[in-house]
């Protein structure tokens, strides 16, 4: 077993197996080799690593995920590979998007791969079909164009 | 992701702009995808450019993001906007391209084929990958064919090449052949099936040569026009493609043209493919093979997974053939396995229909010694007699691993007649699953003597409806369903009875 302690202080004792999904703990486990001292995650609160741990458990036994070499993926395998996700996954995902981004970010900090592409695919929906103001309204983002550059964007516009 | 498309909340305070740039890549990369089903409706290239237009920041990061743009060239698209796409060309910032285009619809497509041909002849050395599918009717003209030919055959630096359209394959793949696509591991060439573009009969003077793609790792072709075979087995006689390279290579013909094809094609292109693709198709997860020998069809297939259709990865030789006898051509092609074998294939779909009795015993023997491994048989009621009757005509067990049958349209009689015939050669199997009408069921009794032998009976979908160990059946002489009915409790019955009921009777 493993003991990891989130920003906010509160303690998880959880299997080897699980928390090495995560290769920042992997390699600070073996940075420290056999040891009870608990592992400090400072960026990550415990009410989003309990999200990340229940992905954790749910995907300990999946095969690791192979490198995507960019240059050798065919456009159509990329795309089959960012649709394959169950129902599982749909329904973790389904949270508020606040969350949604604190998990990328955990599974960013944490450095477990499957978690972050998962949870980018997420957010990769949110916006397709989406009118730049609607992408706006999701993200929470102001529009800060000076008038030049919204008429440049304006102009782009209408020759696309 | 269906439910998170459908969620609208907007957050108060979203943290987005705590990603860094690497996440606001790798989430906007999957937005750029040429692939994903709204493409049609809301093009990847239109996604990028909202994307961009959103802030200040964004517009900055977008515009310094090439490796985004060049993932959207859609020039169905972009057809249109000839000054955005030299904008989004721009973009792309000298990087490689990824370019689509598909023109299913009738009507503008002979313009957009030769905007995106223009295109493609101005940008042809920076694409990376071509998608182009059009199988406009109004392609008709054989300049245009020879104008997509004559751009094939200028030197490039593609990597994948789809190519579907009426130009058909005895044009478009020789056009390939000067050997000026070191980079190419993908070529996936399709003819229309309603339209033929191109010469009609190959040029007896044009001397094919032989070229090396270094890089090639899978050649599917897909010819719907007679006149294409024998050029394109010529070619790929004299292609040498990447070791490991897995041919898929697809004939079907429903138009009456009749072309004479060299059977000794097929004797030097098979086993060349076969011998290349060997260190892929004999991997462990290459375990499953189809072979369908008919007046119909010739089908060889090594596949590498469970799932019932073909895959473009698996190795296929198809020939689907509606107007002519293909059975002369059968030991020639079956021949071509002969000196192949393929241990690690472990289920076999099986089908030979053949007229002549002694090709369909030549056809069995060579396919038992090509697949030495076999454990679970897939066959119907006349190729399981076919197997019977070669078991019979030698003295050693066909297919000696064999540990499960799957029999379609087949009676319990051929069944035993087998069973029988491989007993007497010392060998037996476990289980044998069949589908058998409900007033046939009494026919089981004849299998009554294979004690420990588990029938699976199924249902007309081929599902488990029943299994019934035969142990348990010894007395069952003149069973009839009745009987079955009411002595339920004398049967080890894999799903309640009243789930086999709805299963099996209705």
């Amino acid at each position: 077993m493993v003991i990891l302690i989130t920003s906010d202080n509160v303690k998880y004792v959880v299997e080897k197996d699980v928390a090495e999904l995560s290769v920042l703990v992997k390699n600070m486990l073996e940075d420290i080799g056999p040891s009870d001292e608990p592992i400090p995650l400072h960026n990550v609160t415990s009410t989003v690593f309990n999200k990340v741990l229940e992905y954790c458990i749910y995907h300990r036994n999946d095969p690791p995920p192979s490198d995507d070499d960019e240059g050798c993926a065919s456009p159509l395998h990329k795309y089959l590979a960012s649709h394959i996700c169950s129902e599982w996954d749909q329904r973790f995902f389904d949270v508020d998007q606040a969350l949604l981004f604190d998990i990328i970010l955990a599974a960013n900090y944490l450095d477990i791969k499957t978690l972050l592409d998962d949870a980018c695919k997420a957010v990769a929906h949110l916006i397709q079909g989406k009118s730049t103001e609607e992408i706006r309204g999701i993200f929470n983002i102001v529009n800060d164009f000076t008038p030049e550059e919204e008429a440049r964007v304006k102009k782009e516009n209408v020759s696309s | 992701m269906s439910t998170i498309l459908q969620s609208n909340q907007m957050p108060p305070q979203a943290p987005a702009g705590e990603l860094c740039s690497e996440l606001l890549l790798a989430i906007f990369s999957l937005t750029a995808n040429m692939h994903d089903v709204s493409e049609g409706r809301i093009p990847a290239v239109d996604t990028l450019r909202r994307i961009s237009q959103v802030c200040s920041q964004w517009r900055a990061f977008m515009l310094d993001s090439p490796q985004l743009w060049r993932r959207v060239i859609n020039l169905s698209r972009l057809a249109n906007s000839p000054e955005w796409l030299k904008e989004v060309i721009r973009r792309t910032n000298g990087f490689s391209l990824f370019v689509k285009v598909h023109h299913l619809q009738h009507g503008s497509s002979t313009r957009g084929d030769r905007f995106a041909r223009s295109q493609l002849e101005r940008y042809w050395s920076k694409v990376e990958y071509l998608d182009l599918n059009t199988n406009s009717t109004r392609l008709e003209r054989t300049d245009d064919a020879a104008s997509w030919c004559h751009l094939l055959t200028r030197p490039s630096n593609l990597r994948q090449l789809r190519f579907n359209s009426p130009v058909n394959a005895q044009d478009l793949f020789p056009a390939m052949l000067p050997g000026l696509f070191p980079n190419l591991e993908t070529i996936d060439l399709s003819e229309s099936p309603k339209s033929f573009i191109g010469n009609v009969g190959r040029n007896s003077e044009w001397n094919l040569p032989s070229v090396d793609f270094p890089s090639l790792k899978r050649i599917k072709v897909q010819m719907y026009w007679p006149m294409s075979i024998p050029t394109v087995l010529e070619i790929l006689q004299n292609v040498t493609p990447k070791r490991g390279c897995v041919l898929h290579f697809l004939v079907s013909l429903s138009h009456d043209f009749q072309v004479d094809v060299d059977p000794q094609l097929f004797t030097n292109v098979l086993p060349k493919y076969l011998q290349c693709a060997s260190p892929t198709i004999c991997l462990p997860s290459y375990n499953k093979a189809v072979v369908t020998l008919t007046q119909r069809v010739i089908d060889l297939q090594i596949q590498a997974s469970d799932q019932g259709s073909s895959r473009d990865d698996d190795f296929r030789f198809n020939i689907d053939c509606e107007m002519f006898n293909l059975d002369d051509i059968i030991p020639t092609v079956v021949s071509c396995f002969r000196s192949f074998q393929f241990d690690r294939v472990e289920k076999l779909s099986l089908v030979v229909h053949i007229l002549q009795p002694e090709s369909a015993i030549g056809a069995l023997q060579d396919i038992d010694r090509v697949f030495p491994s076999i454990t679970h048989l897939k066959v119907d009621g006349s190729t399981l007699d076919n197997i019977r009757i070669f078991q019979d005509s030698v003295d050693y067990v066909v297919f000696s691993m064999l540990r499960t049958i799957t029999a379609l349209r087949c009676t319990a009689q051929s069944i035993k007649m087998l069973l029988e015939s491989r007993t007497a050669k010392g060998a037996s199997v476990d289980s044998v699953a069949f589908s058998i009408r409900p007033d046939q069921m009494a026919d089981i009794a004849v299998l009554h003597g294979f004690s420990g032998l588990t029938l699976n009976l199924l249902t007309a979908e081929d599902q488990v409806g029943l299994v019934v160990k035969v142990a348990w059946c010894v007395s069952m002489s003149n069973v009839d369903p009745s009987f079955i009915h009411s002595n339920s409790s004398q049967i080890w019955w894999q799903e309640p009875l009243i789930h086999f009921s709805q299963q099996l009777w209705i």
